[in-house]
């Protein structure tokens, strides 16, 4: 099935549907992400909104603590500060006599009272102080009035503070804390620093905006807290949605390729089918053409005769005298007619009988055919040895090459006539199909005649110069050849002759 | 131009057929001159003067050609083409004359220049018309020549 040039466009309709289904997909999957991570976030704000609450109590309680205690004296920091890590998160110091044991006791000193009378209302917190074993405290500070002297009156010990607040979340919640003054930040806290602990956490890296910051300013620096969501976790929600999205993507591309592909199919095979068709519509329209041909030539060719006769018995009736004459020439039409009439019948059985085949030498075929000419001498008739072994009916094949040989014979005016029979291996198209010839010094033919010699009863020459013939020889066995499936073509050689050649199987 | 023996070319191949055709030609008083060349070849040879033809006295150009279109190697066609394609021979009418009834061949022989058509009569009564017709057609285009009163009507057999 040659000559469908014409491309068939295949997958591109199911390729667009899939592409299609791979953004919405896509699409969904962000939708869902994002609603997943939104009830993430509700769970973290909802906690740090609690931490925050709790925060804002403790620092203003310790404010109002501290405003209502004061200390005298020059603030320094104890030596020893594991008395710093007090159960509570408020130390308070005397800062004047650390050893004084009555310091507890602050409202026995009279003077204590005047000062309170005379404080700000809030002390400040100054920045926060980082110990070596790595507790950070924030010194409470009280100005005196009138006073150059500022006095640390106590410690709030933010390590305390923050760890009972976020440990307890250490799941929940990361926290990065800075204390900040003067446009620097310090980190001041970081949960759980043993890695052995079980609600160890190591840092974040976090850079979702999955954060929450909160700052609590004092009066020369502040706090700011950042809380990350260390929980981000896209739950299965969105994977369920992504992979049922895909999967219906995929069942519905795949859907898409299978009619696609059955379209394909079916147009691949109107195609194939509607050119069979048509190459069948062009032979039959040949061999309607050919039947067409035939029955024309033959019965104009057979009217000849016919009409000769009618045409002598007419004038016999006109007159008598010349019966004799007239009679033979009667008889000599019916005789051509019968031949013709039997070359047609010949044709026909030719082109009914069942071509039945066996393997068979062509060289045994090729010297049958020549048997009748053998001891001619003005002819010279070679057969190549070794011709192949072809399946073929035989008898058919031998009265092709009778024709063959008879019409060599016929049309050729050398003293001595020579016909080579042989088989050569160059088939133009199929280089293993062998291709016989018959080959001859005759008189050769004119390429022009080549389509007229193959019509039944055309003739190139008069009876008169190469002898009488029906002109059914080379039709006839043309037929044959193509009853085997073969071909047979014609060539002039140079200087002189001709050369038939044919196949005797489907090329 | 036809001259005074202008005679009728008959191209036929079947010797049957011009045998027939000239006895009932005769048979109805048509005695002009006629030429039977057996196949094309022969007929050019004959029109050009050539081969056989060469130096013969009586290779006269013909009145007109009765032409049998089924004829061994060059068909009534080609011979038509090849008549009407010579520029001293492209004048000669030419009636084709076969036993063909095929419209396709008609239409056929009338587009390669045939001047008219005549089938091959199945009987004697058909040959008398035919006689008619080519006797009508013969003076006709000997008349042009204007020699029409000098024709000495032999018989060529």
């Amino acid at each position: 099935m040659h000559g469908i040039s014409e491309t068939i466009q295949a997958h591109k309709y199911p390729t667009l549907i899939i592409a299609i289904g791979v953004l919405v997909s896509i699409a969904f999957f962000q939708i869902a992400l994002r609603y997943d991570l939104r009830q993430d976030n509700q769970k973290f704000h909802d906690i740090i909104q609690q931490i925050y609450r709790t925060l804002d109590a403790k620092f203003q309680l310790h404010t109002e603590q501290i405003g209502t205690i004061a200390f005298f004296g020059q603030h320094t920091i104890p030596e020893d500060f594991n008395d710093l890590l007090a159960p509570t998160d408020f130390i308070r110091i005397a800062t004047h006599d650390i050893s004084d044991p009555d310091i507890d006791n602050i409202t026995q000193y009279p003077e204590l009272s005047k000062v309170l009378a005379t404080a700000p209302e809030h002390p400040f917190i100054a920045h926060p102080y980082i110990t070596p074993n790595n507790t950070t405290i924030m010194p409470v500070i009280a100005h005196i009035p009138n006073s150059k002297n500022k006095y640390v009156i106590g410690y709030l010990n933010l390590t305390k503070i923050l760890e009972q607040e976020f440990t307890p979340y250490a799941n929940a919640i990361h926290v990065k804390i800075n204390a900040v003054s003067n446009n620097k930040s310090t980190p001041i806290f970081r949960q759980i620093t043993d890695p052995n602990s079980p609600a160890y956490l190591p840092e974040t890296t976090h850079t979702s905006n999955m954060t929450h910051k909160r700052t609590y300013n004092f009066d020369d620096h502040s706090i700011e807290i950042r809380a990350y969501n260390p929980s981000v976790t896209v739950g299965v929600l969105p994977w369920i949605v992504l992979l049922g999205s895909l999967g219906a993507t995929a069942l519905v591309g795949y859907l898409a390729i299978r009619i696609s592909t059955e379209n394909i199919k079916i147009r691949r095979i109107v195609k194939l089918q509607t050119h069979d068709l048509l190459e069948q519509t062009k032979q039959l329209q040949a061999s309607n053409q050919d039947l067409d041909d035939f029955i024309h030539i033959a019965s104009h060719d057979l009217k000849e005769p016919l009409r000769g006769i009618r045409n002598y018995a007419d004038m016999l009736q006109d007159d008598p005298s010349d019966l004799s004459n007239t009679l033979k020439k009667v008889y000599a039409l019916s005789t051509r007619m019968d031949g013709l009439i039997n070359a047609l019948m010949e044709y026909s059985i030719i082109a009914r009988e069942p071509m039945i085949r066996a393997p068979a030498l062509m060289s045994d075929i090729a010297r049958e055919a020549a048997r009748p000419y053998k001891d001619k001498p003005d002819l010279n008739i070679t057969i190549h040895p070794n011709l192949p072994r072809v399946e073929c009916n035989s008898m058919r094949v031998r009265q092709a090459l009778e024709n063959l040989i008879s019409n060599a014979i016929r049309y050729n005016d050398n003293k001595i006539k020579t016909i080579e029979i042989g088989c050569t291996k160059t088939h133009p198209k199929h280089p293993n199909i062998p291709v016989f010839f018959v080959r001859d010094n005759g008189i050769g033919i004119h390429k022009d005649d080549i389509e007229t010699i193959f019509k039944i009863f055309r003739r190139l020459h008069h009876p008169d110069k190469y002898g009488h013939s029906f002109g059914a020889g080379l039709t006839q066995t043309s037929r044959i050849i193509h009853r085997h499936n073969g071909n047979i073509w014609i060539e002039p050689n140079e200087p002189q002759g001709t050369t038939v050649y044919f196949t005797l199987q489907r090329s | 131009m036809a001259s005074l023996s202008s005679p009728i070319l008959i191209i036929e191949d079947s010797a049957e057929d011009y045998e027939i055709l000239t006895r009932a030609l005769r048979k109805n008083d048509l005695s002009v001159p006629m030429k039977h060349c057996y196949d094309g070849f022969d007929a050019i040879d004959y029109l050009k003067g050539k081969g056989a033809y060469q130096n013969d006295p009586e290779c006269v150009r013909p009145a007109f050609i009765l032409l049998d279109l089924n004829l061994p190697g060059m068909d009534g066609l080609k011979i038509t083409n090849y008549i009407r394609n010579d520029d001293s021979l492209k004048d000669i009418p030419i009636i084709a004359f076969t036993t063909s009834r095929n419209p396709m061949d008609v239409e056929a022989t009338y587009k390669a220049g045939v001047n008219t058509y005549l089938s091959k009569p199945d009987d004697m009564e058909g040959y008398a018309n035919i006689a008619h017709i080519l006797r009508t057609f013969w003076f006709e285009h000997t008349q042009q020549a204007g020699n029409a009163w000098q024709i000495t009507i032999y018989n060529h057999s």
